[in-house]
């Protein structure tokens, strides 16, 4: 075997002088690129990109994390009441989930080298599920401090019934902008019905874009630029001054964690997409590899996240 | 170069990355569950100011586990190893002279007595990125007269 492929190797070579490069090429499936000779030296190449790439994405973060660290020297009182006021049980319950989803990663890398493609998929979907799963417990935890009015910079403070308040009063470019969301489905369906099955496919995606934005616009724009800041809740009120500063960092930091995670939702859909398709194999499997590689670096940033902030050792004043 | 272990058939121009066996990915995965439980039960004890130095410790663990299996770093390409240490050094750096600045801003300077900022001295002038000081507990008035309804 080895002999054989060092061979071809060789012939490869030769047509590449003739300038007919892509001709050996064919031995290694579609996906080796013309400019590489081999499919480890393409692996080795898309590799190091990728831990380049997650070197800057460590960096990114850790700017975020010195910004912690200097507030925290500066107020620990602040943050530690803020701590107290995230649920730990919930932290903990997604640290667990996104560990078990890095677990799986790693056995979908694991199974696409073996070139075991059925389990592969069900490690992809048991991935995407625990992704979802994370997101759906940080949704609860983000609508139980926007209720308390934990929120961040000059918004904390802010009661509960002034957002709904705001959120509520749908003006007319609202009702206009949400309107367009039916009418858009409407037309998906009817062009698939017609047998327009990709025309219905993009226009489903616009019309879900459709949503995100103004689900976005109405859900945060609208609220902060009519909130009156500065103002306390039942909550709020007995915690030490600049909390403020905790919860702008728990939601930055948080908030870009979680943004990753939805990227990397994407990402795996897309790679079981085509690991469905049969694109992957032991020698072109790096899509999946690297892709793996992004999981385990989101799941890197919450192994910190969530200690910091969820776990500071409090002691309340006049509570001793 | 990158695969050691299969130096006899490394330029076969093939990929031979390892191929980890799925106990040892589950053995991982476990010990990253009672770390997780560890670092939980000990933010319960009162550890004052190594409360975050325990859980940093605890943490770094935990991602050393993840870097050096889930991320094939201790079969990998040497260099992908020499990539993620030393952008944990330069975070380091980050992190040394930021902290260092910040706790001593304006030490040397000036502090106006009644608004806490930072001055210069030869003017009396409020120094630049001055901020109020945090130290001695200036406990806000609020929390100090709601204080004696906690008892």
């Amino acid at each position: 075997m080895t002999e054989a492929a060092a061979d071809h190797d060789h012939d490869d070579h030769e047509h590449d002088d003739h300038g007919h490069g892509d001709h050996g090429h064919g031995a290694y499936g579609p996906f080796l690129q013309h400019h590489f000779d081999t499919p480890k030296q393409q692996y080795d190449a898309a590799k190091l990109g990728m831990w380049a790439f997650l070197a800057q994405e460590l960096l990114f973060f850790s700017g975020l994390f010195v910004a912690y660290g200097i507030f925290r020297s500066w107020y620990p009182d602040a943050f530690g009441a803020g701590s107290h006021e995230l649920n730990r049980t919930m932290g903990a319950i997604n640290t667990c989930v996104l560990l078990f989803s890095s677990l799986t990663a790693a056995l979908t890398v694991r199974a696409n080298q073996l070139e075991e493609r059925r389990q592969a998929s069900i490690l992809m979907i048991l991935t995407i599920g625990c992704a979802f799963a994370f997101l759906v417990v940080k949704y609860f935890e983000y609508g139980h401090k926007f209720h308390d009015g934990l929120l961040p910079g000059q918004y904390f403070g802010t009661p509960r019934h002034m957002i709904d308040h705001e959120y509520m009063s749908l003006n007319p470019a609202a009702v206009v902008g949400l309107a367009g969301i039916p009418v858009l489905g409407i037309i998906s369906l009817a062009q698939y019905l017609r047998g327009q099955g990709k025309m219905a496919g993009y226009l489903l995606l616009a019309m879900l874009a459709w949503i995100g934005i103004a689900f976005g616009v109405l859900h945060t724009g609208h609220i902060f630029a009519t909130l009156d800041p500065h103002g306390d809740t039942a909550v709020t009120a007995e915690l030490p001054d600049r909390t403020h500063i905790f919860f702008s960092l728990y939601f930055v930091m948080t908030g870009l964690h979680a943004l990753h995670v939805i990227v990397g939702i994407g990402i795996w859909f897309w790679i079981l997409r085509r690991n469905i398709r049969g694109d992957f194999n032991k020698n072109y499997f790096q899509p999946v590899d690297n892709s793996a590689l992004y999981w385990h670096l989101v799941d890197l940033v919450w192994i910190y996240l969530f200690p910091m902030l969820y776990l500071i050792d409090y002691v309340p004043k006049g509570h001793h | 170069m990158s695969d050691h272990d299969h130096d006899h058939d490394a330029d076969d121009g093939q990929i031979h990355a390892h191929v980890s066996s799925a106990k040892l990915y589950w053995g991982i995965f476990f010990a990253l569950i009672v770390f997780t439980i560890l670092t939980v039960g000990i933010a319960g004890i009162h550890l004052g100011a190594a409360n975050l130095a325990v859980a940093v410790i605890i943490a770094s663990m935990k991602a050393a586990l993840v870097c050096t299996f889930f991320m094939h770093l201790s079969h990998d390409n040497r260099f992908h190893a020499i990539i993620v240490v030393s952008t944990v050094m330069f975070i380091g750096v980050f992190f040394a002279y930021t902290m260092n600045d910040t706790g001593h801003r304006g030490a040397e300077s000036g502090v106006d007595p009644q608004s806490g900022a930072h001055t210069y001295i030869p003017s009396g002038d409020i120094a630049p990125g001055s901020w109020e000081r945090p130290a001695e507990q200036k406990t806000p008035e609020k929390h100090d007269d709601k204080a004696p309804e906690h008892h």
